[in-house]
């Protein structure tokens, strides 16, 4: 079943177009990689799909609902690249105010957020304010943030950008986690190794223009690696 | 109230209640009202104790100045209020909630009119308080207590013009508009209002002309404003109130329409 159908979208910004007639389905319960280089349109595909950004035609739907539905926006939990809050929130505020965004009160929303400051191990940092933390720290805040409600659908937008090889590692073991509990994971990223281990299917996206949509055992078949496969993409898109 | 909203009011107010200038107003409100309280005690002790005002005149005179001020606040933290959740983009974490642009955008309202009610109820009490401590009575009455309760709508509206304007333009750009516009709209509202309809066009000049502009498509809060003053100082109105706030009512409505439909169409 599909969780995000993106149907023909387009998006300039004058007279260039940053998305042209894209279109995707992604299925529930998968780890799906948006890849492309700098200006490709990825981080436009993201804004379009949580309705920050109006398409100039076509249509998103998320969990069967135009992205124009604030429903559609329920179940679902973004981080953006650099992940930045209001910097006299302590970790732990900020996890109660995402919680209680999303409707989660009380000892419930207290039990989450212990349970997504362990997991990030950053309970010692849970009365720091943000504006006391490093990059790293303050990103492992936003990655606790997608543990806080019960989230189908995760997108984050290059999550591993700032992080430190332990970060990343904690990060991925999480992905797998979240993969495993039958979340759908939307993940926009440069760093190829790491989406061929983690992600079931690939888009690559160049130019505003999808060049190629499948799974990263489609992929492997073809080529020795993602890396390969995408350089010759692009590259050849562009020849 | 949904739990939402009541984390959105909460988080309103806690961005903005740190504002260096919220401290700033907030301390020489407090020493001002003091030092009037000090200087009124010394002159009904030391000095003989006949004011020529009442008590209840000065604590008038008081709470127009109070005001003026709230006025002042109101308009800083509505240009405030969405301007600095576009830094860094703090926006996409909001809008990625399950909350509409409409909620947000009047949650962010409604949070920054408690946010600026409480710093003039404080102020108000405080004057109160003050002033029948040196009167050596209780100063304060009820129509005192109704130009409050206007002056809180007056407010609301304040802020909801200095947010509209801070949608289409930078924070300075958005409060010298708001300013400027809120102060020929109560120039045009002095003229207007006391005149009859059929002296509107005469003697038409560039000036009178914005005047009328802007007395017809401006929020007329400056009737809120005079209304309060009105309760203030015991002054009977001439003014023909159902008008006045039939065009409050829809010139607002108009303004909130627009705004609406600007918050919805942003691309962010």
């Amino acid at each position: 079943m599909d969780l995000i159908k993106i149907m023909d979208i387009s998006k300039s910004y004058g007279v260039e177009f940053s998305l042209q007639n894209v279109s995707l389905n992604i299925e529930k319960g998968k780890i799906f990689a948006l890849l492309g280089p700098n200006g490709a349109g990825k981080t436009t595909l993201v804004k379009l799909m949580l309705n920050l950004m109006h398409s100039d035609s076509g249509t998103i739907e998320i969990n069967g609902l135009n992205v124009n539905n604030k429903n559609s926006r329920q179940g679902v939990a973004f981080i953006a690249e650099k992940f930045t809050f209001f910097p006299f929130y302590t970790a732990k505020g900020v996890l109660e105010f995402f919680g209680k965004m999303k409707g989660i009160q009380g000892a419930e929303l207290q039990a989450q957020v212990k349970m997504a400051l362990e997991r990030l191990q950053i309970t010692d940092l849970k009365d720091r304010k943000l504006s006391r933390m490093s990059k790293g720290q303050m990103q492992r805040v936003g990655l606790a943030s997608i543990l806080i409600g019960k989230n189908d659908l995760i997108i984050l937008d290059e999550p591993f950008s700032g992080l430190d090889p332990i970060g990343i590692r904690d990060l991925k073991d999480i992905i797998k986690e979240l993969k495993d509990e039958g979340k759908t994971l939307f993940i926009n990223s440069h760093i190829l190794l790491e989406m061929e281990q983690l992600c079931d299917e690939v888009a690559i996206l160049d130019k505003g223009k999808l060049l190629f949509t499948g799974s990263v055992k489609s992929v492997l078949e073809k080529e020795k690696s993602l890396d390969d496969f995408f350089y010759k993409m692009v590259n050849g898109g562009r020849a | 109230m949904k739990a939402q909203y009541k984390a959105l009011i909460i988080d309103t107010m806690l961005k903005e209640v740190r504002s260096k200038t919220l401290i700033f107003i907030f301390v020489a409100t407090s020493v001002a009202i003091i030092l009037g309280h000090l200087v009124l005690g010394m002159i009904t002790t030391q000095m003989g104790g006949d004011l020529s005002i009442t008590g209840v005149n000065a604590l008038s005179v008081n709470f127009r100045i109070l005001n003026s001020i709230s006025f002042i606040i109101a308009a800083i933290f509505g240009v405030s209020v969405f301007r600095s959740d576009f830094q860094n983009n703090i926006i996409y974490q909001y809008l990625s909630f399950p909350i509409s642009r409409t909620e947000y955008f009047f949650i962010r309202v409604i949070g920054t009119w408690l946010l600026v009610l409480a710093y003039y109820t404080y102020s108000y009490i405080l004057s109160s308080v003050m002033f029948s401590i040196a009167f050596k009575k209780i100063i304060f009455t009820p129509a005192h207590f109704l130009s409050f309760l206007v002056l809180c709508l007056y407010l609301l509206l304040v802020i909801f013009i200095s947010i509209f304007f801070s949608l289409l333009m930078n924070k300075i750009g958005a409060l010298f508009v708001t300013f400027i516009s809120s102060l020929t709209a109560a120039a045009a509202f002095g003229t207007f209002s006391t005149i009859p309809y059929n002296e509107y066009f005469q003697n038409m000049g560039a000036l009178k002309g914005i005047g009328l502009i802007f007395y017809y498509l401006f929020p007329r809060i400056s009737f809120l404003d005079k209304i309060s003053s009105g309760l203030l100082f015991n002054e009977v109105t001439t003014l023909v109130i159902w008008e006045q706030v039939l065009h409050l009512v829809l010139i607002t409505g108009v303004y909130v329409y627009l705004a609406n439909y600007f918050v919805k169409r942003k691309n962010f």
